[in-house]
């Protein structure tokens, strides 16, 4: 099943991968017990120039996707396809060529800026590494960007640890962009900015990609975020996509019940704005034991006989609008029956 | 919003910590760095009091001081480079910059604790979970054994780790981002401490589970009454958490306020600027309103008002002078009337006439003086 939202040329093509983690007991021994089903058949597409927001709770597995794109952690199972080629047995040039394509902002800037590097180097490495650019081109370009994320150029012999968290981030995102990449991972890579620094690499990001139609993977919790940079826009819930449509339409018109739950508990931006909130209870479930049927189940408010043992398939219940869930008849297997 | 928290609910059951309730009071601290470059004065003359229960916001620009603030009342300011170089810091009636390094270390994890901005910087990737949030409860409560084991487990609970009696064997990388972060939470809280400074807390939660993380800290606090330094760039948990906000500025306190006031009638043109940038969610807009011109290098401050370049407002006499703080007067104070500004040299807390609690600003627009 392709899950394309639009008929648009694709650029990455993820194709039902899943990722599972052994979980060990015992210190000595070591012996797997388990597995955490962190990425448990996901599967999405992103366009050129397009950009992918993808959403969900603590733990749900965005980042663990994002590593297996960026081939940082090896599949469980299916594939990754970028520029209708599988990503997963480069060698050599090829793969050379597909890691100067993919950029990434990680979610923990401070652990992944090398302590023994200057800012300098660090920023322009994607460039050295993979492209032939002169040495001099490089400190010209890395000052540009830079500048473009709001730190002076004048501290870039400056060592990451001279800076604040958010300089760190900014350092990050300048790195990421510095080779002028065609997909840019993004996980969090905002989150610890100031509204103004915030606004200005937001609109940084959306002025490259009408430049250049670069595309991006956005991962955030930062809602507001993720519905100015998405055009489309992605909810996980424990391993798995449960809703993907358009930003406005999963934004104004959300179908799941998670995604509905978490819209409503955003803090207003402003204090003064009052809203409703469906609060989600129950203990949070762990991708260790998942449920056999929703993995909602137990914390969903709508929650209905079938929902316990039958998983609801992603499926488009509404023009472009896919959705995971038995209140839509296009989730139930054939036979399944869904009356509360 | 419901109470996230489970019936085991006080943390005093489990063997009492006792750490009183005490003031905190911050007094021109000043830390700055020595490098290669010059002097940055990362933090340059900050004061602040905060009273038992009592929850401070601090915000302001990313690079402004708000960590080192922080670091610098735990003495963990990274040195040789480092170096607070003035100031007093008050909890109760003990000065911490005065204390021996023994001494702060019996403070530091017990009296304060803090979360750190950087939870890796916190956690020991060789050691599991377990051993790392149960470090405090057994060296501060004498637990041990399966009352060790047990506490622990509570306290994942309470930052809503799913799954506990396994996950406590993880390692830290095994962790999602916003796992680490609430693990850091957890062992902050773990030995109930008389000020918790939190420093972005919750950049990596989705905003279900910030929203329960954020009751557990208010319930705990409701019993315990101890008092907490929040620093974030997230107006809606300032709203939600914070009695008072500080916005910080090139190393200053800038603006203070209770919550409301700042939100409703901000003074400082910077603060003005930032609350202005705050995107409206509901709004389809084509690009973000930003501050104009570039954050200041701290390397080579002007002259004057650091704000002064970016500033609508600026006069003569901004480039020339730092403006002291100014009492603006609350707009909305509790006799329902205007305190009518003028008043320099306030630092923060409670007006002198007792009218309610102060609305302060560094800026030359407020210094009474006819224009
Ligand atoms: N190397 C690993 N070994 C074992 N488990 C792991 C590993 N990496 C991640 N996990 C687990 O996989 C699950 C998904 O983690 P992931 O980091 O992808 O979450 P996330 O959606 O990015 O969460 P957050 O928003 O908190 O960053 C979590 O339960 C996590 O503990
Ligand atoms: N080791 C160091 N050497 C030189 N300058 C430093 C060092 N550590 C921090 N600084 C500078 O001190 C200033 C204050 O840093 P701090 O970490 O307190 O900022 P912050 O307000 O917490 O910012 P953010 O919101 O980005 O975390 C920054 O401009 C930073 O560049
Ligand atoms: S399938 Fe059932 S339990 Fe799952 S989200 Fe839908 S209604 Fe709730
Ligand atoms: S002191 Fe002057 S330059 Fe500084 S914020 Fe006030 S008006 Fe603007
Ligand atoms: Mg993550
Ligand atoms: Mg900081």
């Amino acid at each position: 099943m392709m899950t394309a939202v639009t008929t648009e040329p694709v650029l990455l093509d993820v194709r039902h991968v899943r990722k599972y983690f052994p979980v060990n007991k015992g210190v000595l021994l070591r012996k797997p017990v388990g597995w955490i089903k962190a990425v448990d058949d996901v599967a999405f597409t992103i366009a050129p120039g397009q950009t992918f927001g993808l959403v969900g709770e603590s733990g749900c597995g965005k980042s663990t996707l994002a590593k297996l794109i960026l081939l940082l952690e090896p599949l469980t199972e299916g594939d990754i396809m970028f520029d209708e080629r599988s990503v997963t047995g480069l060698r050599g040039d090829a793969l050379k060529n597909y890691r100067a394509s993919v950029g990434a902002v990680f979610q923990d800037p401070f652990s992944s800026l090398s302590p023994r590097m200057r800012v300098k180097e660090i920023v322009g490495d994607p460039l050295a590494v993979t492209t032939d650019t002169p040495r001099s081109q490089i400190e010209a370009r890395v000052s540009e960007v830079l500048e473009q994320v709001g730190l002076n150029p004048s501290t870039a012999s400056n060592y990451p640890h001279e800076f604040s968290g958010g300089q760190r981030q900014r350092i990050a995102i300048a790195r990421a962009l510095s080779a002028s990449p065609r997909l840019v991972i993004l996980d969090e890579p905002v989150s610890a900015l100031d509204a103004s620094i915030r606004a200005q690499i937001i609109n940084l990001l959306k002025s490259l990609q009408q430049e250049l139609g670069v595309s991006y993977l956005l991962i955030a919790h930062d809602l507001g975020t993720v519905r100015f940079l998405s055009d489309v826009v992605g909810v996980m819930y424990l391993g798995q996509l449960v809703e993907k449509s358009t930003s406005r339409e999963v934004f104004t018109n959300p179908l799941h019940p998670y995604t509905r739950a978490l819209l409503s508990a955003a803090l207003p931006v402003r204090p003064d704005v009052q809203r409703e909130e469906v609060v989600i209870s129950g203990e949070v479930p762990s991708p260790l034991d998942p449920p056999s049927g929703c993995r909602f189940y137990a914390r969903c408010p709508a929650a209905m006989a079938i929902c316990e043992n039958v998983q609801p398939l992603l499926a488009e219940a509404e023009d472009g609008h896919e959705v995971a869930c038995h209140l839509y008849p296009t989730s139930s297997p054939a036979g399944a029956n869904a009356t509360p | 919003m419901t109470s996230s928290l489970p019936n085991e609910r006080s943390i005093a059951d489990a063997g009492t910590v006792g750490s009183m309730a005490a003031r905190l009071e911050v007094r021109d601290l000043q830390t700055w760095f020595y490098t290669r470059r010059g002097i940055v004065k990362a933090v340059d003359g900050v004061s602040f009091a905060l009273e038992p229960g009592e929850t401070l916001g601090l915000v302001g620009e990313s690079g402004s001081g708000k960590s080192i603030t922080c670091l610098s009342m735990l003495r963990l300011v990274p040195e040789p480079a480092g170096r607070i170089v003035g100031g007093e810091v008050w909890l109760g009636d003990t000065d911490l910059l005065q204390l021996s390094r023994h001494e702060m270390e019996q403070v530091r994890g017990r009296r304060i604790s803090m979360v750190l901005q950087d939870p890796m910087t916190s956690l020991n990737p060789v050691f599991n979970v377990e051993k790392q949030v149960g470090e405090g409860s057994m060296y501060h409560m004498g637990l041990h054994g399966s009352g060790l084991r047990d506490r622990v487990q509570q306290l994942l609970r309470w930052v809503r780790i799913p799954a506990p009696e396994v996950r406590a064997n993880d390692y830290p990388h095994q962790m999602s981002g916003g796992m680490r972060q609430r693990i850091v939470g957890a062992i902050a809280l773990s030995s109930q401490p008389s000020v918790l400074i939190a420093d972005e807390p919750t950049t990596s939660l989705d905003v279900t589970i910030q929203a329960q993380y954020l009751q557990l800290l208010k319930d705990l606090q409701e019993e315990h009454r101890f008092s907490m330094i929040f620093v974030t760039h997230d107006f809606g948990i300032v709203a939600r958490v914070c009695d008072r906000v500080a916005v910080m500025y090139a190393g200053k306190i800038v603006e203070m306020a209770p919550t409301r006031e700042l939100f409703s009638s901000p003074r400082h043109p910077y603060a003005k600027a930032l609350i202005q940038s705050l995107p409206d969610p509901d709004l389809e807009v084509e690009w973000l309103t930003t501050i104009p011109g570039q954050p200041p290098s701290l390397y080579d401050l002007p002259q004057g008002c650091p704000f002064a370049p970016r500033c609508a407002d600026a006069m003569d006499i901004c480039t020339q002078q730092y403006p002291p703080t100014f009492e603006t007067g609350v707009a909305t104070d509790v006799s329902g009337g205007v305190f009518a500004g003028g008043a320099a040299g306030v630092s923060s807390g409670v007006t002198a006439g007792g009218i309610g609690p102060s609305h302060t600003a560094a800026c030359w627009l407020y210094d009474g003086a006819p224009r």
